[in-house]
């Protein structure tokens, strides 16, 4: 009696499994496997890039040589990019968290407002490498210990732009 | 009689097992040839790989990984570079046969060596047999090599990946060096030696200046750049929305 409720039903799944791959999957797959390492690398690098961009907009109207301005301008919009893609993704794994609210390197921005046009150029490449540099990190953090492939992928193309950004402003 | 009932019923009881075995992800497809990471696995000849030698045609995931599992948390083994993946060796052309299991419509077929995708067979939606054959030209590369692919199937958000260890031509080697800094005057290469990432003029390019609405070829595509900007490995065009947009 029990041996033929347990045939039934392997039979019934096998139905299911083997009949509808192609339906089974919902569009919102690609956030289904997600750990707190890649809601930590989300949260933290939302915060580090918002950081960044906020040192590479001290450029505006400040005396520096154009390739660094470029640079700058170009990692503010990519970053501005990679924080639209991870909000929508930490909306869907957690919704309400924001980025981490952990400041870090306010100084920074208030150190650079404040320099003069000489001092300026050396200040901006030392603060916008030590923002890139925090980033790198997350990225490490997150290729060993996250799990989403999103998140995973664009921990990959992080430690790429970083690394080549840093040797950019050094 | 009693025997008889008895052995049917192992019989059965086994047959629903094996069913059961495979079911949770259903069935689809795989490189057998060469090997991939899951054959191996299935054939016995890399241990510890967990359940993917009950099925190597399930390592299914949302479209775009990078990992040989997918992603996929049922098969990270795949992604274990200290397991001792036996390489095939093969020369600078390769053959790939997909076994399939299930005969999913597909978009295309994707390569990768590291980020360089080597090869593409766009499907348009068709639905593939019970063997798919692909030949990628690995001329580029020496050496031993891992290589990506990624069956991406067209009417859901996922893709099934298979990786393969490759043993390029003879001898040690490296994998093929990646993109630097362009050079201003790249000199011709006599040798059969070029990377596959040495592409015409136009081609998108770690290390070269754009300015806004220039227009340059990446992976089949061309985008034209938004904002003034020194290329950088990656930033490549399809992962930078500010900065380039197909056109």
């Amino acid at each position: 009696m029990r041996r033929r409720g347990l045939l039934v039903a392997p039979g019934l799944l096998v139905l299911a499994g083997c009949t509808t791959p192609t339906t089974a999957e919902p569009k919102t797959s690609a956030s289904r496997y997600f750990n707190a390492a890649d809601i930590r690398f989300v949260r933290q690098l939302i915060a580090a890039n918002g950081h960044s961009r906020r040192i590479a907009q001290c450029a505006h109207g400040r005396p520096v040589p154009a390739k660094l301005g470029s640079l700058a301008a170009a990692i503010g919009s990519t970053e501005r990019d990679e924080n639209k893609t991870m909000t929508v993704w930490l909306r869907t794994w957690q919704p309400g968290a924001g980025p981490d609210p952990a400041p870090s390197r306010d100084d920074d921005v208030a150190h650079l407002t404040a320099a003069s046009d000489h001092d300026f150029p050396g200040l901006f490449r030392r603060a916008l490498a030590a923002s890139q540099h925090d980033q790198l990190a997350l990225a490490t953090a997150e290729t060993r210990h996250g799990i989403n492939v999103g998140a995973r992928d664009l921990a990959r193309r992080v430690t790429r732009s970083r690394t080549a950004e840093l040797a950019q402003l050094h | 009689m009693r025997r008889k009932i008895t052995v049917a019923l192992v019989g059965f009881g086994a047959l629903v097992s094996s069913l059961l075995v495979s079911t949770p992800a259903a069935a689809h497809g795989y490189i057998s040839s060469p090997p991939s990471r899951q054959a191996m696995c299935a054939m016995g000849r890399v241990s510890d790989c967990g359940p993917i030698i009950w099925e190597p045609q399930s390592v299914e995931a949302p479209k775009g990984s990078h990992l040989c599992s997918g992603g996929n948390d049922r098969f990270l083994q795949l992604d274990d570079p200290t397991k001792n993946w036996p390489a095939t060796g093969v020369g600078h052309s390769v053959t790939f046969t997909w076994t399939i299991t299930a005969h999913h419509a597909t978009r295309d077929w994707e390569y990768f060596v590291g980020d360089t995708r080597v090869g593409y067979f766009d499907a348009n939606g068709s639905v593939p047999g019970d063997t798919v054959t692909q030949t990628v030209d690995l001329s580029g590369y020496s050496g031993r090599i891992l290589l990506l692919a990624r069956w991406n199937i067209a009417d859901t958000a996922n893709a099934f990946y298979s990786c393969v260890d490759l043993q390029i031509g003879s001898g040690g080697g490296q994998p093929s060096p990646t993109p630097t800094t362009s050079s201003p005057s790249p000199s011709p290469t006599p040798t059969a030696s070029t990377s596959p990432t040495s592409q015409p003029s136009g081609t998108w390019a770690a290390g070269t200046a754009y300015h806004a609405g220039d227009e340059v070829t990446y992976q089949g595509t061309t985008y034209r750049c938004l904002q003034d900007h020194t290329a950088l490995p990656g930033w490549e065009p399809p992962s930078v929305p500010a900065l380039w947009q197909p056109v």
